[in-house]
Order: structure tokens, then C-alpha cells, then sequence
């Protein structure tokens, strides 16, 4: 049985249509699997970045632990031994030798400064502490620790003082950013001038740090991975979903500002 | 009224507008290639009316369809892999089935066998186009990608051709007495092919302004 032109040319018509609509749906197919794809790599990128964030979390919650233990070792331990040092000497009593008593009297001053050193050392490691009186506290006692340092004319600006609210998990990284600030601006910056502003608007916690040391290079130094520095700030202020902008001129100084969402 | 034409007219059009600033050998081939194409079309419609028989023109267009073609495969697998002496012998292989068939049936003869062994080593570079892609690590975003739309256009053309191309003398005929088969087909496959290309040179034009 022979089959007729136009049948022939039906099925032929009919098998370049399958032909033509294969390679659609290999098209369509390779796309698909290009969506998958990308969705694989967020995921393995967020699961890379939730790892890191618990990673810094871990090592902050052990360096806080650490501190915490030394600023209970200097006062409950040291301070203590100190303070009965100061007692004995005072108990002491050479009226007739005036040398040995201005020496004593020199020991006791050194001794007394020492105590005083060491229970605000105490108070500035045991970052808890400080933030239960709230965040504007905390700042206030960092400036009055940097102003006692010297050598710097600071301008403060510090509206958090008789704030309402609070965050104690955001206060206690908030504070440890400020410190970290400042031990860089000490070690590093060569400043005479700091000015620092803090305040709150809208729900968003804003601490601006402006300085007038010698400045850096603010993508080189952010991708050192050695150290605490920069990359550690950046992480710290991942972790409480908040923003960074540091500017810095050669011979001119540096501004950083930081924005966290609070409470 | 709408023809194959009219679609390498406005895919030219396309690559005029889209290719003409870029500084890829490739992208200003394809204009050049796209050039040949119209020309090609235009002279056979010529040889057509006043010789009646144009598929000379065809043959001789056939090696320079190749040879895009094959560089085009070639630039875009460079991607992942180099196959350039690969495609160099699939090129000079083309040519000898072309100048052995073109020696044994005359250029007026349509060297359907060189088309068709073309049609099939070409679906194969393209399917291996897109098992390279996928095994890729590396995302690209497909829907703005040259390379992905360019080769699309080509494996639809070749693969959906394929019937046509073994069915050569059959289409010829006329279907239900008044329309020709073989004309509906390769509009089909070239308006897929020109239409995925002329969009592949969006995708470029948009990729060198975002990377230039």
C-alpha cells in the first residue's frame, strides 16, 4: 500500500515540527537548570555566611568570657591584694625617720593610683557591666578613659545618655566597635583631634568617629586578614545588620560612620 | 508580505545597531557574514528569474556558512574549552564532502549531503556547548547571555532542519497543491535562528555597556 504526496508531506511537516520544538525544550530545560543553579549558590553562600557569623559570635562570646575573667581577676584578686598592701604600709609608723616615712607616703600614692587604674581597667574589660547602665553610659565611660589618656582635644557629642531604651547584645558589640575604634586611632592615626557623635534617629543608631591623624588605605586595610582590625569591625556590624562608611584622606584624617538599627 | 528576506534584512539591521561599536573579531565577522547573507538571498533571487536555477548560489554560500558557523562555535567553547583544531578539521572536512559531492553532481546540483552532515556535526558542537555550560560552576544569568541565545538559534536551526535537510527533493513538492514546504519550513527555522540571533546582539550590546 502506497501512501499519497500530501500524507508524506503531513508527516514530514509533522516530524520537522517535533525537530523544531526539541531543541525548545532543551532550551527551556538548560534554563531551568541554570535557575537551580543560582539558587544553589545563594544557599551555599548564605550557609558560608551564617558559618562565618557564628564563627565571629563564638569568638566574640569567648574574648567577652576572657576579659570578663581578667577584670574579675584585677579586682576581686590583684585589686585586693593591693588595697591590703595599702593597709600595711599605713599601719606602719616611722615618725622619726621622715626619708623612710616620704618613701612610704610615695609607695601609698603609687599604690592608691594603681587601685584606681586597675578597677577602671576592671570596669572597661568587664563589658557587660558597663552596658547594664545602658549604652550612652558605656560611651560616656570610654570618652572619660580616653580623656584621663591625654593628648587628644576631643569634641564629644553624646545624645545617648538618657536614652529609653536598650539592646544589650547590640550595646556590649556597639561599645567593643567604639573601643576598637579608638585602641586603632591610639596605635595607629597619629591624631590630635577626635570628635565623636552619637545619637539615635529614626530607630538608627548613628556614632560618627572623625579624627585628623595621617589616614590609610581603606581597601587595603579591610583585606588584611591578620589581626582584629577592620575586618573584625566589618563582621561586628554584619552580625547586628548594621552599615559602615569610612573615609579617609591622606594627611587629613579619617571619618567613620556606623549605622545600626535600635533597638 | 513577510519572507527569509525580509528576516536577514532586519537581523542585519539588528547587527548594524548592536555591533557596530564592538571590538570583538567575532561580533564585526557576523556583520560582515550577515552582509553576505542578504547579498546571497538578493543574488539568487536574481539567478532565479533570469536563469531559473539560483541553488549554485546556495552551494557556493554553503562555504561561507560554514565557516561563521564553525568560528562562532569556536569562540563561544573557548569559553570552557579550546577546540580550535577541532573546528579547523570539521571546517576543511565540510569542504572536502562539499568539493567531492560538488565534482560528482555539478554546482547546479543543491549539495543537500553537505548540508546535512553540516546540520548534524553542528547540532553535536552545540550540544556540547550546553553540557559545558551546565557542568560549569559559574552562574551566568541566561536570559542576557550572546553566547547562550546565538548557539540556541543555531541548534534549533540545524536540529529543526534536519527533516528538510534528508527530505530535500520530497518538500519540493507543493503541500495540499498550493503551498511549498520546503518555503514554510526554512521561514520557520529562520525566523527562530534570526530572531534568536538579532536578540543575542541585544545581550552583547547590553554586556559591553555593562563590561566594557
Amino acid at each position: 500500500m502506497q501512501s499519497s504526496p500530501t500524507e508524506n508531506m503531513s508527516l514530514i511537516l509533522l516530524a520537522s515540527l517535533v525537530f523544531l520544538l526539541m531543541p525548545f525544550f532543551l532550551l527551556i530545560y538548560i534554563r531551568s537548570y541554570n535557575k537551580h543553579k543560582k539558587n544553589h549558590i545563594v544557599e551555599k553562600q548564605h550557609m558560608q555566611q551564617r558559618f562565618e557569623s557564628e564563627i565571629l559570635k563564638t569568638h566574640i562570646e569567648v574574648q567577652e568570657q576572657t576579659m570578663q575573667t581578667i577584670a574579675t581577676e584585677l579586682h576581686d584578686n590583684i585589686g585586693q591584694i593591693l588595697s591590703l598592701t595599702t593597709l600595711t604600709l599605713n599601719s606602719i609608723h616611722i615618725p622619726e625617720n621622715e626619708k623612710v616615712s616620704a618613701k612610704i607616703g610615695n609607695s601609698l600614692s603609687l599604690l592608691n593610683k594603681s587601685i584606681k587604674e586597675i578597677r577602671e581597667l576592671a570596669k572597661i574589660l568587664h563589658g557587660e557591666q558597663i552596658v547594664e547602665s545602658g549604652i550612652g553610659n558605656a560611651i560616656d565611660q570610654e570618652i572619660n578613659w580616653l580623656k584621663r589618656v591625654g593628648g587628644y582635644e576631643l569634641k564629644i557629642n553624646n545624645d545617648l545618655l538618657d536614652l529609653k531604651v536598650s539592646s544589650p547584645d547590640k550595646d556590649l558589640i556597639i561599645l567593643r566597635l567604639l573601643q576598637e575604634i579608638i585602641n586603632n586611632i591610639i596605635k595607629h592615626a597619629q591624631a590630635t583631634s577626635i570628635q565623636i557623635d552619637a545619637f539615635i534617629k529614626n530607630e538608627i543608631l548613628l556614632l560618627i568617629v572623625k579624627e585628623n591623624g595621617i589616614g590609610f588605605n581603606y581597601e587595603e586595610a579591610k583585606n588584611k586578614k591578620a589581626g582584629m582590625g577592620l575586618a573584625s569591625i566589618h563582621k561586628r556590624i554584619e552580625m547586628i545588620k548594621g552599615k559602615i562608611d569610612v573615609n579617609s584622606t591622606f594627611e587629613k584624617g579619617t571619618s567613620i560612620f556606623i549605622e545600626i538599627p535600635y533597638p | 508580505m513577510l519572507d527569509a528576506n525580509t528576516l536577514e534584512v532586519i537581523c542585519l539591521i539588528f547587527s548594524l545597531i548592536f555591533l557596530t561599536k564592538d571590538k570583538s573579531r567575532f561580533w564585526l565577522i557576523t556583520i560582515a557574514y550577515l552582509v553576505v547573507v542578504v547579498i546571497t538571498e538578493l543574488f539568487a533571487k536574481y539567478c532565479g528569474r533570469t536563469y531559473h536555477n539560483n541553488l549554485w548560489v546556495y552551494n557556493i554560500y554553503t562555504i561561507f556558512e560554514a565557516g561563521y558557523i564553525c568560528y562562532g562555535l569556536y569562540y563561544f567553547i573557548n569559553d570552557y574549552i579550546n577546540l580550535k583544531k577541532f573546528l579547523i578539521a570539521t571546517y576543511i572536512l565540510i569542504i572536502a564532502i562539499f568539493s567531492y559531492f560538488t565534482f560528482r553532481y555539478g554546482i547546479l546540483a543543491y549539495n543537500a549531503v553537505t548540508v546535512s552532515i553540516m546540520s548534524v556535526i553542528f547540532v553535536i558542537y552545540t550540544l556540547l556547548y550546553f553540557y559545558l555550560l551546565l557542568k560549569d560552576e559559574n552562574y551566568v544569568d541566561l536570559k542576557f547571555h550572546p553566547a547562550f541565545w546565538w548557539i540556541g538559534g543555531v541548534l534549533i536551526f540545524y536540529f529543526g532542519g534536519t527533516i528538510a535537510n534528508i527530505f530535500d527533493e520530497i518538500i519540493q513538492q507543493k503541500f495540499l497543491g498550493k503551498y511549498n514546504t520546503r518555503v514554510i519550513i526554512y521561514f520557520t527555522l529562520n525566523l527562530f535562528l534570526y530572531g534568536f540571533w538579532s536578540y543575542s546582539f541585544t545581550c552583547r550590546a547590553r554586556q559591553r555597556k555593562i563590561c566594557p
